[in-house]
């Protein structure tokens, strides 16, 4: 799960930043800049209030537990951290799939946590350029 | 002389020792040493690599446009080594190839960076988002489908060791090609995966294990091969220039085509490049290339693709997590990296790899 591996304070700066100091100096309207700089003082104001939802990261950690458990690695916890130790393990145990020949239902476990991965965390922008 | 951003800001002072230094290598190069002034600059806000800027120079006795890069302060792509993209520019035109001319240049020094001068080439660049809507008969898209196939096989039919290319990395072995590539992405993805996934891990298995599907030939591959990089008459499309050759290296030739027909270029369309059928590109590669790529390999240099597009994607990734470049579309990659896994996942659904 890419997304997870971004740290959300500095997402968070680098959207404040951008909007301050390269839309903000290219906007000539009073009242636009006024509405801009309320959006640049909330951000600021939610500076270190920000945490990944909790529901959404629990789904991605179940997905990875079922794939784990698909692939003869026991999972535990739900967390960012088990998370990342998860996706290694996986990440192990498939480096080294096709050793000895590999199992179809691999192969299928893999097609079948993708497919579920990718709708989660698309750009929402993309999605319509995916097969069905 | 008014030096402007493509969104019309003044550049910093920084910019200004580079423009000068510019100036005084084009009074060398094309003013026989008489003063230049540029009239005109435009730096380019576009692509992920080298910083590009258009200017327009004038002398006493004449004025023309070019096309500068300069080695950036951090790109996606690890190395820009001027050097080594004008040995390929210069490379590409002596085999006739449609590539813009090498001016000037100066190689990167300590605490300056390099740059290089090109003739700038008139015309459009189109993309897969308005291929169509820049060129509007599809018989003209068809045409430069056909142009293109037939560039790539004059490109790929030189003998490597024919073109002295020390710049590059030594030519590889005609039967380890995909291997080479595969280990060298993988020790990429291993560095900026701090999350692994899981799909990219049984690709780059599946890769390493089928590593024999590959042609079995080498070539110069110009390796980002796509309407992005072309250049095209406004009017019928008509191919004026292939341009970005800062990847190029010794592979197999059939990754050229693989990366033209991409999946994240064309979407659900059949059409390579959203230009011409894939089958229809395939068989003009073949008459003029005088042999034709088997489908396994074209399928192994389709996965490795839209693997080394998804490592590309989290590259991007890493280079905004270390603070080298606070840019939204740099982090945003995060998300858009799903667009490559999901052509891949759906060429796994479909059998076309990972057995």
């Amino acid at each position: 799960m890419t997304i997870y591996a971004l740290d959300l304070g500095q997402v968070q700066q680098t959207i404040r930043d951008t909007l301050a100091e390269r839309v903000l100096p290219a906007i000539e309207s009073g009242d636009a800049r006024s509405e801009l700089l309320s959006v640049i003082e909330m951000l600021d104001s939610l500076a270190a209030r920000l945490d990944w939802d909790a529901g959404p990261l629990a789904a991605t950690a179940s997905r990875t537990a079922d794939l784990g458990a698909a692939l003869g690695q026991p999972t535990e916890g739900d967390d960012l951290a088990a998370l990342r130790e998860h996706r290694a393990s996986i990440a192990a145990a498939l480096s080294s799939a096709y050793t000895n020949g590999i199992a179809p239902a691999i192969v299928g476990a893999v097609a079948e946590f993708t497919t579920a991965d990718i709708q989660a965390e698309i750009s929402p922008g993309l999605r319509r350029g995916l097969p069905d | 002389m008014t030096a402007v951003t493509e969104e019309g800001t003044q550049m910093s002072d920084g910019t200004s020792e580079f423009l000068a230094e510019l100036a005084e290598a084009l009074g060398v190069a094309v003013a026989d040493g008489s003063p230049v002034e540029l009239v005109e600059v435009d730096r380019r806000a576009e692509g992920n690599s080298w910083e590009t800027y258009l200017v327009t120079a004038q002398w006493q006795g004449g004025s023309a446009s070019y096309a500068v890069k300069r080695e950036p302060l951090s790109g996606i792509v690890g190395s820009y080594d001027v050097a080594r993209e004008v040995a390929l520019l210069r490379a590409a035109a002596g085999l006739g190839l449609p590539v813009p001319g090498v001016i000037t240049h100066r190689v990167t020094e300590p605490g300056n960076r390099g740059f290089f001068v090109m003739e700038r080439l008139i015309g459009a660049v189109p993309l897969p988002h308005n291929v169509t809507r820049q060129i509007t008969e599809a018989d003209d898209r068809a045409a430069l489908g056909r142009r293109v196939a037939r560039e790539m096989a004059k490109l790929h039919a030189a003998a490597p060791d024919s073109l002295h290319l020390p710049e590059l990395d030594a030519v590889p072995a005609a039967g380890d090609t995909g291997r080479v590539e595969n280990d060298q992405w993988r020790r990429t993805y291993e560095e900026v995966a701090s999350i692994r996934i899981p799909i990219l891990d049984l690709a780059l298995a599946w890769l390493d294990h089928r590593a024999d599907h590959v042609s079995g030939r080498v070539s110069l591959v110009h390796n980002d091969f796509r309407v992005g990089n072309l250049v095209v008459e406004p009017d019928n499309g008509a191919l004026v220039g292939v341009l970005d050759w800062e990847t190029a290296h010794f592979s197999d030739p059939v990754a050229d085509l693989a990366w033209f027909f991409q999946r994240t270029s064309r979407g659900r369309s059949p059409l390579a490049c959203k230009l011409l059928h894939v089958d229809e590109f395939v068989d003009e590669y073949a008459e003029a290339a005088g042999w034709r790529p088997e489908q396994q390999t074209l399928n192994w240099w389709a996965v490795q693709s839209l693997a080394k597009t998804a490592i590309g994607c989290l590259q991007a990734v890493a280079i905004f997590e270390r603070g080298d470049r606070p840019e939204l579309r740099y982090a945003n990659m995060a998300h858009s990296v799903y667009y490559s896994l999901g052509w891949l996942n759906q060429m796994l659904r479909d059998g076309e790899w990972g057995s």
